[in-house]
């Protein structure tokens, strides 16, 4: 376990190196000058872009700019948002809750609707498992952007249920202005795990292990939990981890779409502006937070199965 | 003076919007579409009954300061002069009345007296000095603080507090464009020891700001929203906040802002993105009004040494223009075909003499054949136009392309330049960017409401807009002598006289004057239709509809 720990934890820190290089890089390369976001286009002095290029150090060539951010990064500094005119962990810190509420809350529905669907569906044939297919199809159809745009033209505009934009204050109004978000982010993930788990349930249901079972006389409840679900349960989790992994990228198309303030959409605004400290910092935190699910999707294997030895599902 | 490449995506482009309650083939146009009453617009919405206890307010994106001296664009300036008063006031008509100078006088031409009103005080209960005055102007000159407003003061010399209560502005030469100017962002007034304490936090979220007007900072949530409370002790008895809490919100897309109007999550916004405008005008919750703005929308010819040197090239262009099946497209109807180069909504001052001088311009009427004769007679017939677009901007994409076809049609051989949307803004601020174009489209304005104060910065040598380094002499001595003209109506005569010359050279071709749009829930009125929003703090006005 300790070693797992260890291993997952360099991989963590190598992956997030090589990232941090690339993103800096394509930036870099990226058209755009940050100059002309900061001033709108318009036309100023020689001096005053001086100060300004001076102020950001534009100026610097790519390897110095670099080992400036790195070393400071390293000193828990990620640097000066140009355009929110904010100390970048403050610009994070404002936005992470945002977001991570929504992953939560769309993780929380691929879940339980997602292997909800898929046993029903599995357990089901016939009318049920038809709607469940249909049901499935078409969600996983429907990019996020659609589902968003649907949603809120049904639900907010049509009819007044809930709301559309911002992200709310208080628990319960929270809950409300996350639930369309939650959901135009979780349906095509939803639809595949559905899928995996209905086909994994199906599978394992016509195995020889469970016929033996029914024929022992155990009830079906016990089977359905101990044979079926538990065998079922790692291609099911594989699937599930990768989804919620993707939640995190797709994140910021759904925060655009309904205007929350979360790490997504900033990202986006970030990148359009060249922020790079800000672009830096968001896009890593994404990257490790999609290396850390994974590693916990790994941990959850030789939970279930001891079989899995943690050393090699590492590598 | 300052300008920006407006993003307005054209209706055309935007059936997105069917998602949200469907998109008719059909562009209705505006019943009011004749130009009498484009030219005669209320600037106002009927008053306020009472008042609200709060309103959210959409930007089209969210401010990135309030610091005045480096604001030009819309969500700054709209934040800022809500919050922050001027030494001299817009008024919704566009005239210039006192601000925070009770008095204004020329003692000479080159001696401008301000008087500080008594009895002001900023938010913190601090009284207003002519040492906060002095300090507020002198930051526009300061190049250290990067200001873009320095070039307005370029005929001041000196800025003193002659005693407690007055300021005297001290000229090179006599430059009656200077009181418009100090009814905009470079008068605003802020604070000195709060803006000395904050040092270069000032106007940044962690900074804030200090003012006198009628609503306070409460709580700057960047991509959140920036809140204001009503300054409950504020000065002007005429500009009584009524609305106890406004909310500003930044909202890029057309679409999620025209959902959160509709669904009553927005109270009203003053649009510049009026693709889903005719959508608005459907929607039974929000009502849009059309007032007097400063803007209009050009193509900017930026390279003079290619076939756009030519007069007649540009005035053949200028003629085989569709401007009002555009204006159909793009604003439902709503903006006018330029008859002079600026909006009527610039006539802050001897509306008169400019309603009678727009009368008497010709008619903008398309005539191919005309044009095509006069790009014969050019010899340009043949000859390279590259027009610099970005498909990434629907707005800009869908004009570029109206201008393709029509150099096409004349018998030039254009071409479109694509660039990124992040690149575009670079034709405005890059010499290099513009090398490989010679024109490209925006929608811009002045700062405050005289012809002059726009065309100025596109045909003056060294105008801080003049791409292309056109220079008319005659042009030059007439707006010279318009900024040193003390009597408003002789200035007019010089302004009408320059505007016939820009309209014969075109050193800017004119595609539109369209209006200002205020779209406003049903439940509220009172915010002024007009362009003074940029400028002055009329959103106090904002309260119940009866």
């Amino acid at each position: 376990m300790g070693r797992f720990l260890l291993r997952r934890g360099a991989l963590l820190l190598a992956t997030l190196w090589v990232a941090s290089i690339a993103i800096f890089g394509a930036l870099y390369l990226a058209p755009g000058d940050p100059i002309a976001v900061l001033t709108g286009g318009r036309q100023i002095t020689p001096e005053a872009r001086a100060i300004l290029v001076a102020r950001y150090h534009l100026d610097d060539p790519l390897p110095v700019r670099y080992w400036n951010w790195l070393t400071s990064a390293l000193h828990g500094d990620f640097g000066y948002s140009m355009t929110s005119r904010q100390d970048v962990s403050t610009v994070i810190a404002q936005r992470v809750s945002t977001t991570v509420e929504l992953v939560a809350y769309a993780a929380v529905i691929v879940i339980v609707l997602g292997i909800g669907v898929g046993v029903l569906s599995a357990l089901k044939p016939g009318i049920v498992d038809n709607i469940a297919l249909l049901f499935t199809t078409v969600l996983a159809a429907v990019p996020s952007f659609v589902a968003a745009l649907l949603l809120i033209s049904v639900f907010a505009v049509k009819l007044h249920w809930l709301p559309a934009l911002g992200e709310g204050q208080g628990f319960s109004d929270q809950l409300a202005h996350l639930t369309l978000p939650a959901i135009a982010l979780a349906s095509t993930s939803l639809a595949l795990v559905a899928r995996i788990t209905r086909a994994s349930v199906r599978a394992e249901s016509s195995g020889e292990r469970v016929q033996t079972a029914v024929s022992r006389g155990i009830p079906p409840g016990v089977i359905l939990r101990r044979h079926v679900l538990h065998n079922a349960s790692i291609p099911i989790m594989t699937v599930t981890g990768l989804t919620i992994a993707t939640l995190i990228v797709l994140v910021s198309i759904v925060e655009q779409a309904f205007s929350l303030n979360g790490l997504g959409a900033t990202l986006v605004k970030a990148a359009a502006n060249k922020d790079f400290s800000v672009v830096q910092a968001i896009s890593l935190l994404m990257v490790a937070a999609f290396v850390i699910v994974n590693g916990i999707v790994d941990l959850l294997y030789a939970v279930l199965d001891p079989r899995v030895s943690l050393g090699t599902a590492a590598s | 003076m300052m300008t920006k490449g407006r993003i307005r995506a054209i209706a055309v482009a935007a059936c997105v919007a069917t998602m949200l309650t469907g998109c008719s083939g059909r562009i209705p146009t505006s019943s009011s579409n004749d130009s009498a009453s484009l030219i005669n617009l209320s600037p106002n919405t009927p008053a306020a009954s009472g008042g609200v206890d709060s309103a959210t307010w959409a930007l089209y994106r969210d401010p990135t300061t309030l610091d005045p001296a480096t604001a030009f664009d819309y969500p700054e300036n709209t934040v800022i002069a809500t919050m922050c008063d001027a030494l001299l006031r817009q008024k919704p008509d566009g005239s210039i009345a006192s601000g925070l100078a009770s008095e204004y006088r020329y003692r000479t031409p080159t001696a401008l007296a301000l008087t500080i009103r008594p009895g002001v005080t900023f938010w913190d209960g601090k009284p207003l000095t002519a040492d906060d005055v002095v300090f507020s102007l002198e930051r526009n000159r300061d190049p250290k603080l990067g200001g873009f407003y320095g070039k307005v003061f370029d005929r001041v010399s000196t800025i003193t507090a002659e005693d407690a209560k007055t300021v005297l502005i001290t000229l090179t030469q006599p430059d009656y464009w200077l009181t418009g100017e100090l009814s905009a962002m470079p008068g605003i007034v802020v604070e000195k020891a709060f803006a000395q304490q904050q040092g270069q936090k000032f106007g940044t979220p962690d900074g804030g700001t200090m003012c006198t007007g009628p609503y306070r900072l409460a709580k700057w949530t960047p991509g959140e929203s920036l809140k204001l409370a009503a300054n409950s002790a504020y000065w002007d008895s005429t500009l009584t906040p009524l609305t106890k809490n406004i909310a500003f919100k930044g909202i890029p897309d057309a679409a999620t802002l025209t959902t959160g109007l509709t669904t009553g999550e927005i109270d009203g916004s003053w649009i510049t993105d009026t693709s889903n405008l005719s959508q608005l005008q459907r929607t039974s919750t929000v009502s849009v009004h059309s007032g007097p703005t400063l803007e209009t929308e050009f193509l900017i010819p930026s390279n003079l040494t290619g076939v756009l040197g030519d007069i007649r090239v540009r005035q053949a262009l200028s003629l085989a223009f569709d401007r009002r099946s555009f204006i159909n497209a793009a604003y439902a109807g709503n903006a006018l075909e330029p008859r002079l180069s600026t909006n009527p909504g610039t006539w802050g001052y001897a509306k008169d003499s400019f309603n009678a001088a727009w009368n008497a311009a010709p008619e903008v009427t398309r005539d191919l054949d005309r044009a095509k004769q006069l790009i014969r007679e050019a010899g340009a017939t043949g000859k390279p136009l590259v027009i610099g677009t970005s498909t990434g901007m629907a707005t800009v994409a869908t004009v570029s392309n109206a201008w393709l076809e029509v150099a096409t049609a004349i018998g030039l051989d254009a071409k479109l330049s694509n660039v990124s949307p992040e690149n575009y803004i670079n034709f405005f601020t890059d010499p290099k960017a513009r090398e490989g174009v010679d024109a490209f489209s925006t929608t811009t304005y002045g700062d405050y409401a005289d012809p002059a104060a726009l065309i100025s910065t596109y045909v003056l040598p060294g105008g801080n807009q003049n791409y292309s380094g056109y220079e008319n002499p005659a042009l030059t001595d007439l707006l010279n002598a318009a900024r040193a003209e003390a009597d408003p109506a002789a200035r007019a005569r010089d302004v009408i006289e320059a505007e016939k010359l820009v309209m014969h050279d075109l050193p800017w071709i004119p595609v539109a004057h369209p209006t200002s749009f205020l779209v406003l829930n049903n439940k509220l009125t009172g915010a002024p239709t007009s362009f003074c929003y940029m400028q002055s703090p009329a959103l106090a006005m904002l309260g119940a509809r009866g």
